[in-house]
Parts: C-alpha cells; sequence; structure tokens
C-alpha cells in the first residue's frame, strides 16, 4: 500500500491529501520540504521566518490546491510559487518591523565548534559566509532567485526555470549576470589587506 | 588553452574554478602567462567557494517542523467544511463558482432593467399627467368685477409648477369676490359668502369634455369639449363655473 502511494505523482498525492487521506500527505511533505526549506531559509535568511513559511505553504496548498493544473508544470512550481508570495508578504511585513540585529550572529557563534578547527579560521570562513549573504541579498530580486535556486539549493537548469516558471535560457543568463553582479559586489566589500612595506635587510638590528 | 576556452568553461560550469580541471598543466600554464585569466580564475574560486560555504552553512530542518506542518494538516482536515470534502475536482469547483458569477451578472442585470423600467413609466405618466393639465389650463383675463377692492387686495402669486405648465397663457387675474357673482353667470359649487370666502379670487379658463359639464350646452356632442371659467378662491378651491362655449 506504501509503495502504491510512494509510486503516484505529486498531483495525485495532492488529490488524496485533499480529500484526507493522510497516508498521501506524507509522501508528498517529504518530497517538497527540504528544497522549500532552503530556499525559504535563503531569501528570508532567517530560519524562524523558513519555518513559517514551510507551514504556510502546506496550508495554502491544501486550501488552493483545486488551482493547480498539471498541464501548466510540475506541483513543485506551483509550490514555489506560493512560497514566492510568501516570501514577499513577510519581507514587507519585516520591513517595517526589522529584528533587532545581532540574533543571528549569535546564534551561528554558538555554532562554533572548538575542537573541530582552529577558532580563527571559523571566524574568517563565518565572515566570508556573511560577505556572500548580503551581496546575494543586495541583489535585485530575480537575480537573487537563480543564484539560490541553482548555486545554493543545487537545483538544475531545467528545475529552476519550471520553480520561475521562465525558459532555461532565462535562467542561464540571468545566472550569468548574477555572478558577474555578485562578484563584483564581493570585490568592493572585500577589504585592502595592508601590504608590508619592503624595508630591506639593511633596517634588520639582529 | 586560450582565453575564450578559459571563459566558455566558466560559463558552463560555475564551481568549475574548484574543478580538477583548473589544476591540469595546459591550464596552469595560460593562466601564468595571461593576467586577465588569472584574475578571472581567482575571482570564480573566491565566488564558488564562498557559495560552497554558504550552501553548507544552511541549518538543517528542525524535527518540530514535521511534526507542526502534520498537526496543522490534521486540524485542517478536520475543520474545513464538508463541502470542500464532496468537491475535490478542480474543475467541479470552477464551474460552481461560474456559475455563481453568472448567477450574480444576471440579477445585476434584471434588477438594473426593472430599475430602468419603473423610472421611465414614472417619467411618462408624470409628462402625461403635465401635458393635460396644460391643455386644460387656460386662463383667459377676465374683467374685474369690482376694481376698488381688487385694487386693495394684494395679487396672489401662483405656484411655480402651475406658472410653468401654462406657458403661454395670460396670468389670471385676482378678482374680489363680488356680491352678486352667482348672478353674473358662474354656478355655485359651494356655499360662499363674504365671511366664508375671504380675500381675492382666481378666474381660470379650463377645457372640459362637454360630457362632464351637465349643465352646459346640450348641442354639443359627448366627445366634444367646452370652455369653462372657474372661481378659484385663495385657499384653491373652486367656488363657482361658467360655461363659455
Amino acid at each position: 500500500m506504501t509503495d502504491r502511494v510512494e509510486s503516484r505523482s505529486d498531483a495525485e498525492l495532492l488529490k488524496l491529501s485533499m480529500a484526507g487521506d493522510e497516508s498521501a500527505f506524507l509522501p508528498l511533505y517529504e518530497r517538497l520540504k527540504a528544497p522549500l526549506f532552503r530556499y525559504a531559509f535563503y531569501m528570508t535568511g532567517s530560519q524562524a521566518s523558513a519555518e513559517e513559511v514551510v507551514q504556510d505553504v502546506f496550508i495554502s496548498l491544501l486550501k488552493n490546491g483545486n488551482r493547480y493544473q498539471p498541464a501548466q508544470g510540475d506541483l513543485s512550481g506551483f509550490v514555489f510559487g506560493i512560497a514566492r508570495n510568501l516570501i514577499r508578504r513577510i519581507r514587507k511585513r519585516e520591513s517595517v518591523t526589522e529584528a533587532l540585529p545581532g540574533n543571528e550572529a549569535l546564534e551561528r557563534k554558538s555554532r562554533l565548534r572548538p575542537g573541530a578547527e582552529d577558532l580563527s579560521a571559523q571566524v574568517i570562513r563565518d565572515q566570508g559566509v556573511e560577505r556572500v549573504r548580503t551581496a546575494i541579498a543586495s541583489l535585485p530580486d530575480h537575480y537573487r532567485q537563480v543564484i539560490i535556486l541553482c548555486d545554493l539549493c543545487e537545483l538544475t537548469y531545467a528545475e529552476s526555470a519550471s520553480r520561475l516558471h521562465c525558459a532555461v535560457g532565462t535562467i542561464r543568463s540571468r545566472l550569468n549576470r548574477a555572478h558577474a553582479m555578485l562578484a563584483q559586489k564581493l570585490k568592493q566589500t572585500k577589504k585592502p589587506q595592508p601590504e608590508l612595506r619592503a624595508s630591506g635587510t639593511e633596517e634588520c638590528l639582529i | 588553452m586560450t582565453c575564450k576556452e578559459i571563459r566558455a568553461h566558466f560559463q558552463g560550469d560555475h564551481f568549475a574554478a574548484i574543478n580538477p580541471l583548473c589544476k591540469s598543466a595546459a591550464f596552469l600554464e595560460h593562466v601564468v602567462k595571461c593576467g586577465e585569466c588569472s584574475r578571472l580564475i581567482e575571482e570564480q574560486t573566491e565566488l564558488a567557494t564562498c557559495l560552497l560555504l554558504l550552501r553548507e552553512g544552511a541549518p538543517a530542518m528542525p524535527a518540530s517542523l514535521d511534526t507542526s506542518v502534520l498537526v496543522n494538516y490534521r486540524s485542517y482536515i478536520s475543520q474545513r467544511p464538508r463541502s470542500t470534502t464532496a468537491l475535490p475536482g478542480a474543475s467541479r469547483t470552477g464551474l460552481l463558482g461560474a456559475f455563481r458569477w453568472a448567477a450574480a451578472v444576471a440579477f445585476a442585470v434584471v434588477a438594473a432593467g426593472a430599475v430602468l423600467l419603473f423610472i421611465s413609466a414614472q417619467r411618462s405618466s408624470v409628462d402625461r399627467v403635465s401635458t393635460k393639465g396644460r391643455s386644460v389650463m387656460a386662463p383667459l383675463p377676465l374683467a374685474r368685477a369690482n376694481s376698488q377692492s381688487a385694487a386693495l387686495e394684494p395679487v396672489r402669486k401662483k405656484p411655480n409648477s402651475i406658472v410653468k405648465s401654462a406657458k403661454h397663457a395670460t396670468p389670471t387675474i385676482p378678482v374680489a369676490l363680488p356680491e352678486n357673482w352667482s348672478s353674473s353667470g358662474f354656478q355655485a359649487l359651494m356655499y360662499c359668502d363674504q365671511l366664508s370666502c375671504p380675500g381675492a379670487m382666481d378666474v381660470i379658463r379650463v377645457q372640459l369634455p362637454s360630457a362632464a359639464v351637465a349643465f352646459g350646452p346640450t348641442s354639443s356632442k359627448a366627445s366634444d369639449f367646452v370652455y369653462a371659467d372657474v372661481l378659484v378662491g385663495p385657499d384653491g378651491i373652486a367656488r363657482g363655473i361658467r360655461v363659455v362655449e
């Protein structure tokens, strides 16, 4: 019975889930949850918001699942569309009430593992990650989305295209431009390394 | 290896900078010679490393999220209305919605039509009344029965509606109640003397069907009209009538 449910398509599972079949809802959730959570996390930059998005997406999917038409694309595209709208709403809301700075940083600091590697190396790495995250967040929305889907969520061009409802060529060109912009931003934010003055040996007293 | 090849290599795969290909001898040989390619590779390597770090830095999904989603699902299924359970198909709901919209639009159209019909019916009845009034009311100047007392009485202003409806008519002349007004051809329609009918009166010439005037000329046909002067008091009530023709 479980095998039969597992082999069903997303659209069939959705129909069964809406009819109240929990055994159909669980595999559907398992299929969609991981990429959805990662996408929401990178788009919002907050784990709490990502969790909120995942919960709301599934509720909305059950409520508005009737609107899904398989002819227009796969279910994951429909789900990502719902997630995109929710994220937009969350960002609008959070632009009014911005979270206190430092919470995320504290969380990241608590994740530091003293024994695993050198502490300073971890701090440098975290700074680098933060720099990239800020740079990605400052990109225009359509560039940020392709970077998140292709580079961070590890989706193929075709999968990203179906989620963003555009052509594969569009994804390719957007990604190229997004990488160029990102590289430029990273170059701008990179701190200039202090150059060592070539003083020669004559100043050495030893 | 050429610069073009290296650029094409990076365009195809954005994580190419950290691929083993970049460690190949031909690649390294070109990079040592070409400063531009060297800078490009440096940029791309940094970008790829940062993106990989960011990818690895994503938090794992908490187990509590699975539980809360499942709880939400169960509560939604238990609370949703029965009609939704009975109609899981998309097309059926869409048809129902379309039918509802169509019904609402049809109802609105019918209601608007009814209102328009009602308004036009009201207008036509008002027009009929006003044209009828215009044909009937044709006041003619009347000689003053008592010019002295008329001069003392103030001229009474007619209501606007009457003035508008009798455009081509000459204004009515207020007259004081004569002593012997019944002897001047008027027939009393009600009891009237100086005490009960004070003030000036208007004489208005009207056109009436001859059948309605029992005391009119008998020679005329029932379908003909006759003119009559009506003596109207200040309260608007007719006091007397005199058939002219």
